[in-house]
Order: C-alpha cells, then sequence, then structure tokens
C-alpha cells in the first residue's frame, strides 16, 4: 500500500431508473462519476492507467439495490464526508449514495468479504393461496435436503446443481393484492451465488404454483459477511462480541 | 407508455438503450417549450451516441429556452418486434413521449445504408412515409448530415433538407417555425391546418440559406432516363439552395456536455473537433470536398472546450477529431499541452486517424493509447500511378518509412486499408497492394533483427516480443456525388470479386490477415449515392419486403434488394454502373455545395492524366471555388507552418 493511500468504502443505492443497467455499466459509471467529483484516485500502474476501485459481487440486471458497495482508492487527504460530500452530486439518476466511510484496517477486499446477500422479491400469484398455506409450504420446502435446480452453463449445456446449502433463510413478508413477498438471504459470491429467481422457481416447481414472471421484481437489501452466526455488513469489522466498530 | 415500456424492457438485449436518463441528458417540460425536436438517428443506439453530429444539435437545441431536443434511435430487432406486437409507438427517449407528437423530428443522414431505417422509424413513430401524405398533426420531418447534398432517393419522404453545417441554421429553423406558428395562432389557425398551410411553412422555410425543400422543386427527364433539368415550381423559390458553412468554429461551442453513456458505445470518449474541412484532394473522398474549407479551432478554444469536457463527463480519453488530425496546424503543441495538463489524472488523448508518415507515428508515440489496439494506414492504392491517379499525396516510402517508425516504437499491430475497383485499376494495382505488404513484413523483420542485436549486445535480454499481425483490408470504390469520380462507373460485381480473390490469392502469408468488403453491399450503396428520385419506390418497396439496418452485414439482404429493383421496375445498372456523360445534368447539380462543378471536370482530367494536385493550405489556391461561392475562406490557426513536418 502506498504510503498515504486510503480506501474508502462507499455504499450506492441503485434505484428504479437504474435498474437496466449492467454490472459492467455500472462500474463505468461510478468510475465516471468519480472522476467529475475530482477525488483524488489513485491509478494503476502501466501506460494505460486506470482508477483503482473494486466493486461487491454483480447485481443481474432487472433488478434494484439498497447495497452496492464500491471501494475507492485515494490519494491523499480526503475525509469520507468530504468524499460523500463531492461525489453525491456527481451520481447518475437512479444512483445515490448511502454511506461512506474508511475502511478498517487490513480489511479484505468485498470480494473475499462477501459471501451472502439478502434479497427482497415480490411475485405475482394465483388468487387461491393464503398467508398461512405458503408459511406452511416454504417450510416443507426449506426441509427438503436438496433442491435441485437445472444452470445452463455456458458451452458445458445443462447441469443439475443442489442449492438447498446456499439458501440460509426464506420468509414470508405478506401477501396482499395478488403479490407475494418474501425475504430471503442466499449464497453469493466465490462460494457460488444462488439467484433468487432459483430460489423461486424451485419453490413453484415443488408447490405446482403458477408464480408469474411478468412483474416479478427483485430488491438486493444488503451484502454481508457471515460469521458466527450472524451477518456482518462490510462497513463493519466482523467481531465475536456485540456491537459495532465504525472505521 | 412507461407502463407498457416497463413490461417490455426486461425481455430485450441491452435495455439502457431504451431508457434516456444518462449523465447529462436534458429533460424539459413540454408544457414550458414552444417547439419540440426529436433528433433521430437511423442507427442503432451505440452507433448514433459515437456520433459528434447528434450531440451539436442536442446541446445548440438545449440551450434555447423555447426549445427540447430529445433523441431517438433505430430500436434493434428484438425491441421493434415487441413495440409492434404490444402497440408501442417509436418515443424518445428523454420524455418518452410518442415522436408523433413532437413538432420537428430531425434525422441525420450518416450513410445511405440506413435509409430503410428511416422509412422504418417513420412507420414506428405512426408517421406517414410520404410528405405529400402528411397532414395537419403530423410533425415536420427534416434531415441533415453530409448526404443531404445528393439524398434525391429520399427526396419525397422529407419534408425539408438541412444542406451543410447545421449548427447555426438549426436556430434560424426553430426561429422561423416559431414566427410561423405565432403568426398563425393570431389568424386562428394550426401549423398545417391545410395542405395549404404546411407548403407555406415549406416555403418560409426554403427561403433559409442552408434548407433546401425537396417538393418545391420539379425534375425532368430526358427519353434516355438522364435528367433534363431541376426546376424550382416557382420564381420565389431559391434556384439553386446552398450549403451553409460555420465560418469560425471558434464561434461555436461543439458539445461541451454531451451525453454519457451507460453502454459501451462504438466511440466511448469525449471529442473536440480541432478542424473541420480537408483539403488534401483525395478524388475519391466526399468529405474532402463538402466540408470545405478547412476551418480550424484555436489551440486556445480547443483546450477551453477540453477543460469542460473533462469536467462535465468524467471521461477517461478526449479524442481530438477531423477528417485529418495530423494536418492540424497547432497539433503538436496542443497535444503537449494536453498530455501535461491531463495525463497525471489518467486521462488519455486519442486520434482518430492517421496520416501515413512518420510524422503521425511520432504523434501516435506522444499519446501512447493507440497502442494496443494497433495503427491504421490507409494507402488507399497499391501503386504510385494509381496514387496520382486518386490523389492520394502518399508513397510507397512514406509507408515504408511509417511501418519502420511504428515497429520501432513497439508496435506490433498493423491494418493498411486500400480500395478495390477505383478508376483505371489494372491487374498490376492489385499486385502492388500484396507487394507493399510483404515490403511491410520485410521492414518488419530487419527492425527486429536489429533489435535482437542490440538486445545481445547490451546483455539486456529482454522480451522477444510478438510477431506482427498485419491487417489488409479493402472496400470496394464506391463513386460518390460531388467528387472528381461523380461520373466514373462503379466495377461489376463479378469483376470487383474476382480481383478480390485474386489480391487474397497473392497474400498467403500467416503473419497477413485480409478482409474485404460486400461487393453486394457496396453495389446499393453505389446506386443510392448518386441516385433520383426514381429510387424512392425502390427504397419503400426494400423496406416493405424487410431490409433494414442494411449497413450490418448479417441484416443486409442483397436477394431482397434485387426484388425490389424488379418489383419497380428499375434498373440498378443504370445508377452504379454507368459511366456518365461530363455533360449530364446529375440529380445534385441544382444543389450549391459551393466546390464548382469545373473544378471536378478538372480534376477527372487531371486523374486521367495521372497528375496529381496539391493542398492549398501547403501551396497555392487550387481554384476549387469554395471560399469565393459561399463567402468563406480558409482558417488557420498557427503561424509555425502545418504540423505535417514537410
Amino acid at each position: 500500500m502506498l504510503t498515504g493511500m486510503k480506501v474508502i468504502r462507499a455504499r450506492l443505492k441503485k434505484g428504479e431508473e437504474a435498474r437496466f443497467i449492467s454490472h459492467l455499466d455500472f462500474t463505468r459509471a461510478v468510475e465516471r462519476a468519480a472522476r467529475r467529483a475530482c477525488v483524488p484516485l489513485v491509478l494503476s500502474e502501466g501506460y494505460n492507467p486506470h482508477p483503482r476501485l473494486s466493486f461487491g459481487p454483480a447485481l443481474p440486471v432487472g433488478t434494484t439495490s439498497d447495497a452496492e458497495y464500491v471501494d475507492f482508492y485515494l490519494d491523499g487527504e480526503i475525509s469520507a464526508a468530504e468524499f460523500a460530500r463531492r461525489l453525491k452530486p456527481q451520481l447518475p439518476p437512479g444512483l445515490s449514495l448511502v454511506e461512506a466511510r474508511e475502511v478498517w484496517k487490513g480489511s479484505p477486499s468485498l470480494t473475499s468479504l462477501l459471501d451472502t446477500a439478502s434479497y427482497r422479491v415480490q411475485v405475482p400469484v394465483q388468487p387461491d393461496l393464503s398467508l398461512a398455506g405458503v408459511e406452511e409450504a416454504v417450510q416443507r420446502f426449506l426441509a427438503q435436503e436438496e433442491i435441485e435446480v437445472t444452470r445452463l452453463r455456458k458451452k458445458k449445456g445443462l447441469r443439475r446443481v443442489n442449492i438447498r446449502p446456499g439458501i440460509f433463510s426464506v420468509e414470508t413478508v405478506e401477501l396482499s393484492g395478488g403479490r407475494l413477498v418474501f425475504d430471503m438471504k442466499l449464497v453469493t459470491g466465490s462460494l457460488g451465488t444462488v439467484r433468487p429467481e432459483e430460489v423461486i422457481e424451485a419453490l413453484a416447481s415443488f408447490t405446482g404454483w403458477t408464480l408469474g414472471k411478468e412483474g416479478r421484481r427483485v430488491h438486493r437489501t444488503g451484502l454481508y459477511c457471515r460469521r458466527d452466526g450472524r451477518y456482518w455488513t462490510p462497513m463493519e469489522k466482523p467481531h465475536s462480541a456485540a456491537g459495532s466498530t465504525g472505521s | 407508455m412507461d407502463e407498457k415500456l416497463e413490461k417490455v424492457l426486461p425481455e430485450v438485449t441491452k435495455p439502457s438503450r431504451y431508457l434516456g436518463n444518462e449523465w447529462n441528458a436534458v429533460h424539459k417540460d413540454h408544457r414550458q417549450v414552444e417547439v419540440k425536436v426529436a433528433l433521430g438517428f437511423p442507427d442503432v443506439y451505440e452507433v448514433g451516441m459515437s456520433h459528434l453530429g447528434l450531440h451539436i444539435l442536442y446541446y445548440e437545441i438545449n440551450r434555447r429556452e423555447d426549445a427540447v431536443a430529445e433523441r431517438v434511435f433505430a430500436p434493434w430487432t428484438d425491441m421493434e418486434e415487441l413495440m409492434r406486437e404490444r402497440d408501442l409507438p417509436l418515443y424518445a427517449l428523454e420524455s418518452r413521449r410518442p415522436v408523433r407528437e413532437f413538432d420537428i423530428i430531425g434525422f441525420t443522414l450518416q450513410y445511405e445504408m440506413s435509409y430503410t431505417n428511416i422509412l422504418n422509424m417513420l412507420d414506428l413513430a405512426g408517421v406517414p412515409l410520404y410528405s405529400r401524405e402528411r397532414g395537419p398533426d403530423d410533425p415536420l420531418v427534416i434531415a441533415g448530415g453530409p448526404c443531404t447534398l445528393s439524398a434525391e432517393p429520399l427526396a419525397p419522404f422529407m419534408d425539408l433538407l438541412v444542406l451543410g453545417d447545421g449548427e447555426e441554421v438549426i436556430h434560424e429553423i426553430l426561429d422561423t417555425y416559431r414566427q410561423f406558428r405565432r403568426q398563425l395562432r393570431k389568424t386562428g389557425m394550426a401549423v398545417g391546418r391545410s395542405d395549404g398551410v404546411r407548403r407555406e411553412l415549406l416555403r418560409v422555410m426554403a427561403s433559409i440559406d442552408g434548407v433546401y425543400v425537396p417538393s418545391l422543386y420539379r425534375v425532368e427527364y430526358k427519353l434516355d432516363g438522364t435528367i433534363e433539368g431541376v426546376f424550382p415550381v416557382d420564381p420565389d423559390v431559391p434556384a439553386r439552395p446552398r450549403r451553409r458553412v460555420v465560418r469560425d468554429l471558434d464561434a461555436v461551442e461543439g458539445c461541451p456536455r454531451p451525453i454519457v453513456p451507460y453502454l459501451d458505445v462504438v466511440h466511448d470518449r469525449a471529442v473536440v473537433e480541432v478542424f473541420r474541412g480537408c483539403t488534401r484532394g483525395c478524388r475519391f473522398c466526399q468529405a474532402g470536398i463538402i466540408y470545405r474549407p478547412v476551418r480550424e479551432r484555436s489551440p486556445e478554444k480547443v483546450k477551453e472546450i477540453v477543460a469542460r469536457l473533462v469536467e462535465e463527463t468524467g471521461h477517461d480519453e478526449i479524442s481530438l477529431a477531423s477528417l485529418s488530425t495530423a494536418d492540424y496546424s497547432a497539433v503538436e503543441e496542443t497535444i503537449e499541452d494536453l498530455v501535461r495538463e491531463y495525463g497525471e489524472r489518467g486521462i488519455g488523448i486519442s486520434l482518430p486517424s492517421l496520416r501515413v508518415d512518420t510524422f503521425s507515428v511520432g504523434l501516435a508515440q506522444q499519446v501512447q493509447r493507440v497502442r494496443k489496439v494497433g495503427l491504421t494506414f490507409a494507402p488507399e492504392a497499391g501503386t504510385q500511378r494509381l496514387r496520382d491517379v486518386i490523389n492520394k499525396g502518399v508513397t510507397g516510402e512514406d509507408l515504408l518509412e511509417a511501418a519502420e517508425a511504428a515497429f520501432r516504437a513497439g508496435w506490433t499491430r498493423l491494418k493498411l486499408y486500400f480500395m478495390v475497383g477505383l478508376p483505371t485499376e489494372t491487374t498490376e494495382d492489385i499486385e502492388g497492394i500484396a507487394r507493399l505488404a510483404y515490403r511491410v513484413l520485410e521492414v518488419f523483420d530487419r527492425v527486429r533483427s536489429q533489435a535482437r542485436q542490440g538486445e545481445k549486445k547490451s546483455a539486456n535480454r529482454g522480451q522477444r516480443g510478438r510477431n506482427l499481425r498485419l491487417t489488409v483490408s479493402t472496400s470496394c470504390f464506391v463513386p460518390k456525388a460531388h467528387t472528381p469520380f461523380q461520373w466514373e462507373a462503379q466495377l461489376a460485381l463479378e469483376e470487383l470479386r474476382r480481383r478480390q480473390k485474386y489480391l487474397a490469392s497473392l497474400l498467403r502469408d500467416r503473419r497477413v490477415e485480409y478482409d474485404w468488403h460486400d461487393p453486394d453491399l457496396s453495389m446499393i450503396e453505389a446506386v443510392f449515392s448518386r441516385g433520383d428520385r426514381r429510387l424512392a419506390p425502390v427504397l419503400e418497396r426494400a423496406w416493405r419486403l424487410g431490409c433494414k439496418f442494411d449497413g450490418w452485414s448479417d441484416h443486409f439482404h442483397f436477394d431482397l434488394w434485387l426484388q425490389a429493383f424488379r418489383e419497380t421496375g428499375v434498373d440498378p445498372g443504370f445508377y452504379a454502373l454507368r459511366e456518365r456523360d461530363l455533360a449530364e445534368v446529375l440529380p445534385w447539380d441544382h444543389l450549391e455545395v459551393g466546390v464548382t462543378k469545373d473544378f471536378l471536370r478538372r480534376e477527372y482530367a487531371r486523374s486521367r492524366r495521372g497528375e496529381p494536385s496539391r493542398d492549398c493550405r501547403f501551396w497555392q489556391c487550387t481554384d476549387c471555388g469554395v471560399c469565393p461561392g459561399l463567402g468563406v475562406s480558409l482558417r488557420l490557426k498557427s503561424e509555425q507552418g502545418f504540423g505535417c513536418g514537410r
């Protein structure tokens, strides 16, 4: 690490207006916003230097999120508050800055730290379901030892995968207006990724329900590091005792 | 609208093409403006967003309080299918209002092979295709861009065409439109309430310098199919509409606040134009005529615009654009200053086109970034004789020296660009292309063996370096209007193919890759680039048969085009393959481009004698007629010569 270099970790929100922006396009948009904001970005070496930014796990196109984390490698004296003040007005519509903090010493990169994503999923459903019925079915669904889904691999063709170990929780939030709302925590990142859509599809085939495709909405509510049975956001250093250390 | 769209977007590829909320996009309340303009680019988003002209007009219109400009691109085929299926009309990106609710739809005509997309977009918008069919509530359909100077095949579809530079005349068009409508309102009528009113608006527009209203001209033909003459319908209509020229590029802003796309577009960078026009005088080149004279922007203005671009966009690459940036008289000092100012911040400078000489390689080395992608040189023809015919002022030696400089500087990818089927081309000229390619290989081997010897001596055994990848690329010559070759015939398809094959047979080295353009496509381009109004039905027929995105080789259907010609009884050979008589009235002769037909005839004669002509920037006036004709003049900004190293 260069002397004087610091890393500021930012949490961005990706709203309705930006939900069709792909992950790659999102990274470029953030990089450009940072350049417009004139924050002191550290550049990579080489004759085509580019700013050092690192991002958390990719968000599928069409998904909104409250928790897109970015590490900015910065050179020189700039506080997290000043950083936030400069970046905020430069973010394009649909992207907004929620918080920015200097990361703790020795923090792993976002990709090695984050292993869990939480989602709120809204699905249009057939009219004859009851909340109790749904809750009961979800319990039975989760009680299975294996939940197999089919994944299409590039070049390798179809593959059957057991996603049950990657489903940490599924909670039924509400059933109203023909919509079923779930909160789920799923594995993400280097350990493998389970997509919320896969869980919904598996649930549909398990129960035989008709879960509408059109109007289905997925929102990422958080990204975490799962340790000691607790979920830590990347803004806090995971530790055994309760409480949080900011910076 | 929004609801329907929200349902469609998850189903299409690259939905962010259709959003309209990129950084710097302008959103205005339509109730607060008097004139609404939809700027239509008849190709997909990534192509259109790479076009500087669109950003300039967007900026010019939106800086007015009384007007709004929004964008609309050709929806990709998957999007179009869903739009048609679900009754979603073509909409402007920013407001998501249907395009047909706008006052003006302005298309840009960048290349002939986008014409079917224009018809398709009008159809998707629900606007009648033909100018004469449009009624009271339909928008004014206008077009600008280089092709308007020879866009007769589109004439029946267009209400008016803008000739030449658009950034000044657009304001006159908007002012005129607004005034006309205010007056009508006073008299209690709406624009185009009846045919007469719409026609009256077009008449008023026709009096603007740079505006051409095709419906106010009548074309008469001879028995042999050639044109007798093009006549204004009455004495009030200007006999020869003139091309507009911005005299001073320092007086206009370019676009200091361009929209920053999310998508990786074709040219993903900020652009500053360093000059407009080119007087090198290549005889095949239309841009070399229709953007005359050369008008340079001062280095101060260039740097001022760059500073704003950096601040407003966050791009990491600034492109110094022009038809030949190495010819900018202040190119070295400008690059030096920009690299010094922005290099440390990781913002690079790029040069879109290189001249074939060591000076250009030096510039490329200075800006470094081009290194990754390799260098492209365009000698255009394989022998000196043919290069003299086309007046491409470079020699084989220039090319070899430039290649050597590039190899010494570390480039290992080189692309050479030629044309096949140029006037007077012989077998020897085709062989000359291969010969040049092989001499470039020899230069590379020599440079490399010298470098290796140097390494041994210095005991510094670095990497051996990669082998050369040389690409030879040929396009098919397409004769263009307003050039000294406008009278030439295009070579027949079989002959073009034969020559391409012959060249391919000569380029048998694993380090050389040969790629060539589809002659079928070039033939259709040749038909429309010198076409007249009788081609309009062919265009419509081809579009109805399903032609669109013709510039995309995988969407181009030659068989459908041939069917369209057959069904409309039009012979494509008449337009593509026929050599014109020098005295023939050409379909674009009634448009005053500035350069005289007499100059073109002289250049044509010189080409036949193999006589080169020189550039008026470095030599004397060639009497092309543009300066006295349009009341403009050559503008150079540096006292220190021309940065051309000559």
